[in-house]
């Protein structure tokens, strides 16, 4: 049985908005929702009236004590069709991790089986005002028994355990990382939605960093925002009509969770089983390898991701990536451009959004000074390599 | 391979020693209910009686005496409310 994606190269981007990133801002999230939406159809010159598909996550992807709330904290697609005033035939939300590549997924086999011929991806993400991880939990239960109890919560202690593990197994230091570190905010500085615009930061400033749950510092996590993206996909052959040149759809993989067992914290090991297995399935699924990607746009939510992406896609060798990165080989003129878009470093905790657009805006030749010589065949990750998934794009049909 | 739906999980006694395989230096209290004792290490621990089975849990003074990849402890009981936690604590200190 062939495992190539039968519909890679049969659906496109061509149109998208994003909004200002912010830690706040004055509009509620619905109506900056509504407006980057309306922007993205007026960018692909496509009439409200056309578009029949809605897609997006809806996770706030903090573990501190919010309340949810549809329009305020989250956007979901039923309720931002009812406030676009459309009556789409296709709407969803992705409900694993890695929610924008699975919004993606989710528009692109939809309008490769018919079920709509214009879908927007969106994304709102919510910056509350009360503490982000913060909780006032006071009894765990469920899975949590087995880590709150320990002093062990959230995403931030979760990453800094596979992180250390990584220091400790491959001998790498700390500051290592600010390469990395450096190169997302210095491309990030460029961009002018980005929360870190005109804000570069150099290697002293990462090294200060105040440690928030060591190894991890403040500045190896991305800054949680308000903000919304949005894009506009579309059959291939409808494509022809937009007035910018389309990016096609390759093909997609998502990471699974390794075993049947119980797991309450994350491994190293596990972490990149998952990652292998996701590469090999993105492989199979469009018949390209990492030698093909001139754009690989690694998630960086965490920093210590990009080891793990750099890795386990290939990019480079099994414990190698913290000496590749401070080699110059993610300088996004002299090295691979894995940072070019800024990532979540340099944009703020938009999850996945800085890295679709970037594949977005270099594969359709939109970068305007920022545009790359050659970007042909774009990757867009987001999640963690344990739970993520990833979107491969060309600028021609594959 | 077979996944059992009703699994049986049975106890069993195991003699409270492991590994050290990672941890990390909680310096921010996410829960309130511990914003007095940072900073603090919670250490992943694997047992040595099924080295698969890897346990969370804080290094009792674990800020004086530095962690390190396969350094051997032994099980503590904290009281954490009126819960007893498990912790760890280096054999060496034992």
């Amino acid at each position: 049985m062939s495992r190539r994606f039968t519909a890679g190269g049969q659906v496109a981007i061509v149109g998208h908005a994003i909004s200002d990133i912010r830690r706040r801002h004055e509009s509620s999230l619905g109506v900056l929702t509504v407006k980057t939406c309306l922007d993205a159809l007026r960018d692909a010159g496509i009439p409200k009236e056309r578009l029949d598909g809605l897609t997006s996550g809806t996770l706030l992807p903090a573990s501190g004590d919010h309340r949810i709330e549809d329009g305020i904290s989250i956007v979901t697609p039923q309720w931002l069709a009812r406030h676009l005033g459309v009556a789409p035939r296709f709407c969803a939300a992705f409900q694993g991790l890695g929610q924008l590549p699975g919004a993606v997924m989710l528009a692109v086999n939809a309008i490769a089986a018919g079920s709509a011929d214009y879908v927007l991806v969106y994304r709102a993400m919510f910056n509350p005002t009360t503490r982000y991880n913060e909780s006032g939990l006071s009894e765990a239960r469920g899975e949590a028994q087995w880590t709150a109890p320990h002093g062990f919560w959230g995403a931030v202690n979760n990453f800094a355990l596979p992180y250390r593990e990584y220091l400790e197994r491959y001998g790498a230091r700390r500051e290592a990382m600010a390469p990395v570190a450096v190169e997302a905010r210095r491309n990030g500085a460029s961009l002018p939605w980005s929360y870190w615009r005109g804000k570069p930061l150099d290697e002293r400033d990462y090294l200060e960093g105040r440690l928030v749950a060591d190894p991890l510092s403040l500045l190896d996590c991305d800054i949680p925002v308000t903000g919304v993206g949005a894009f506009v996909l579309t059959r291939a052959d409808r494509a022809d009509d937009s007035p910018h040149r389309p990016v096609y759809v390759a093909g997609y993989a998502q990471a699974r969770a390794p075993g049947p067992e119980i797991r309450s914290h994350a491994t190293l090991d596990d972490l990149m089983d998952s990652c292998f297995g996701m590469a090999t399935r993105l492989w199979q699924h469009t018949g390209l390898t990492a030698d093909d990607v001139d754009l690989p746009q690694l998630y960086d939510g965490f920093s210590p991701f990009i080891y793990f992406y750099l890795e386990g896609l290939g990019f480079c060798g099994l414990g190698e990536a913290h000496q590749f990165v401070q080699d110059g080989n993610i300088d996004r003129d002299k090295g691979l451009p894995i940072l070019s878009g800024g990532g979540s470093l340099g944009n703020g905790r938009m999850h996945g959004i800085p890295q679709m657009l970037e594949c977005y805006l270099q594969l359709s030749r939109r970068a305007s000074h920022r545009q790359l010589p050659k970007a042909e065949v774009g990757l867009a990750c987001h999640g963690s390599p344990s739970a993520g998934g990833a979107v491969l794009y060309t600028s021609e049909p594959c | 391979m077979c996944v059992n739906p009703e699994p049986r999980f049975e106890q069993v006694h195991v003699s409270g020693k492991g590994t050290i395989r990672s941890w990390v230096v909680v310096r921010t209290a996410f829960l309130q209910a511990l914003a007095g004792e940072v900073p603090y290490v919670v250490a992943e621990v694997a047992l040595d009686d099924q080295p698969t089975v890897r346990v969370l849990g804080q290094l009792v003074d674990g800020m004086r005496q530095a962690p390190s990849v396969g350094a051997s402890v032994v099980v503590e009981f904290l009281l954490v409310g009126d819960m007893l936690v498990p912790a760890w604590r280096l054999a060496s200190e034992a």
